[in-house]
């Protein structure tokens, strides 16, 4: 028993540190699987190239990069569903070799020894919508210095419907088609690196999970 | 072995019931890369070309000082280093151009190659960074210009190849040598300006003497030789007379 815990524990772990989605685990199976979907408009690659003092002094940011927009369909009649979802963000340096805690090292530039190797809470990241319906929408936020750590866009234990438009937490079945500012989320990037990190390209991934709660 | 067996199968088989109830709706991704590239950056505000004429005798005596000629800012993602060389465009490399002399030249005595090491500088502030340098007479150029003839204190260093690092025996403007000796980075901008790191003035002196045989000038890292002229004698040589020029390079390089 003691190593079927370890296992599954190990297995939990490796999958927070890869950055993969995480099930709440308190879902119905209300949500249509199927057809529900995230759909990410941003560019494939979002680059930040710091080539002058003033980029890394003042820091790069990249406004509304990426938007995420929901579909999100029930399975069950109107009034008789419990279609509830969270969206999540988790980040992930692709694992070993590097640390936990540091960008992937593509290339490193210049004599070796020089600086830190820069670490994940770097990067910033900044969510809102119309309806202000994520949690800390518009206020800058740096991920854990972890692979594998989350921020939370929506995690409302409560069924909140699409439609009051008052800042609440909308996690009901709904879709952007039909109620776009609750449904859809911009998001903005900001490194400001300062002059203490290892010249050199770094990589992470950002992976947006839209789950049934 | 046996143990492990149920266990591994229990372990699998829970693993697929999670995955056969897994809420996930869907998901995307996004990369991020962030290029950091490095950026040493060198600002030198001042005169391109800095002249001293010594047409007057307490000129030749006193020499002839230009304070605060050259500011030098710094701005560096990475750790640093800078010195300063002096050089000329002839084989050695390391004595003054004569581009012009003046009178018939005839005089066996009088000699056309000076030393660069003639030219004296003189920093605003001390080198930060200078644990490791050995040897040399001084490590930058701090000392106060004085009356008094002192060997190689402020003698620009000289090399024919301005690109390869100064020794550890030589004198550094910030940082040196050793790979332990440096200025982290950061910029005269955020850094208080004037009085930081990163901020430096110099001034420039050449003291010919009378006779005109530059008595200061002596390289490190002894600083005991006298090499105001590069052939003859202190006693019965001296500067023929003429119009010379050197090139002073600035040089900011990473730490290594």
């Amino acid at each position: 028993m003691k190593t079927y815990a370890t296992l599954l524990l190990a297995t939990i772990f490796q999958n927070i540190l890869f950055g993969q989605c995480v099930d709440p685990g308190t879902g119905t199976n209300s949500c249509d699987h199927t057809d529900s979907k995230i759909i990410l408009t941003s560019p494939g690659n979002v680059e930040m190239v710091f080539d002058s003092f003033s980029d890394y002094n003042g820091g790069i940011t990249l406004n509304g990069s990426s938007i995420v927009r929901l579909k999100v369909l029930r399975k069950y009649p109107i009034g008789t569903d419990s279609c509830k979802w969270m969206l999540s963000m988790y980040v992930s340096n692709g694992g070993a070799p590097t640390p936990v805690t540091q960008w992937e090292t593509l290339a490193n530039y210049g004599i070796a020894g020089s600086g830190l190797p820069p670490t994940l809470d770097l990067l910033q990241v900044k969510v809102d919508n119309g309806c202000n319906t994520p949690i800390n929408s518009g206020t800058w936020q740096n991920f854990d210095s972890l692979s594998g750590a989350v921020i939370h866009i929506i995690n409302n234990a409560a069924f909140t419907p699409a439609g009051s438009c008052g800042g609440l937490q909308v996690n009901g079945a709904g879709t952007y088609l039909t109620n776009y500012n609750e449904y859809s989320f911009t998001i903005d990037y900001r490194i400001k690196p300062g002059l203490i990190y290892r010249p050199g390209r770094y990589e992470l991934s950002i992976k947006y999970c839209l789950t049934e709660m | 072995m046996k143990k492990l067996l149920p266990g591994l199968a229990l372990f699998a088989a829970l693993n697929i019931a999670l995955d056969a109830n897994a809420q996930l709706i869907d998901e995307s991704n996004v990369t991020i890369t962030m290029d950091l590239q490095p950026i040493l950056q060198l600002n030198m505000n001042g005169p391109q070309s800095i002249d001293f004429v010594f047409d007057q005798i307490s000129e030749y005596i006193g020499g002839i000082t230009q304070y605060g000629a050259t500011t030098l800012t710094v701005s560096s993602t990475v750790n640093w280093d800078l010195y300063a060389v002096g050089y000329g465009s002839n084989t050695s490399g390391i004595i003054w151009d004569q581009q012009a002399v003046y009178g018939t030249g005839g005089d066996p005595n009088a000699i056309d190659s000076i030393s660069c090491n003639a030219l004296e500088l003189r920093q605003n502030r001390n080198n930060p960074s200078t644990t490791n340098a050995a040897g040399g007479v001084a490590v930058d150029y701090r000392a106060a210009f004085t009356t008094a003839t002192v060997l190689g204190t402020n003698s620009v260093y000289t090399s024919p190849t301005p690109y390869i690092r100064p020794a550890a025996t030589e004198k550094y403007i910030a940082g040196h040598f050793n790979t332990a000796d440096f200025v982290v980075g950061g910029s005269y901008l955020t850094a208080g300006s004037v009085g930081s790191d990163y901020y430096y003035t110099i001034d420039y002196r050449i003291k010919p003497g009378l006779p005109a045989t530059f008595p200061n000038s002596a390289a490190n890292p002894t600083g005991s030789t006298w090499n105001g002229l590069t052939s003859g004698s202190q006693a019965t040589n001296f500067a023929q007379p003429g119009l010379y020029t050197m090139n002073v390079k600035y040089v900011l390089t990473e730490n290594n």
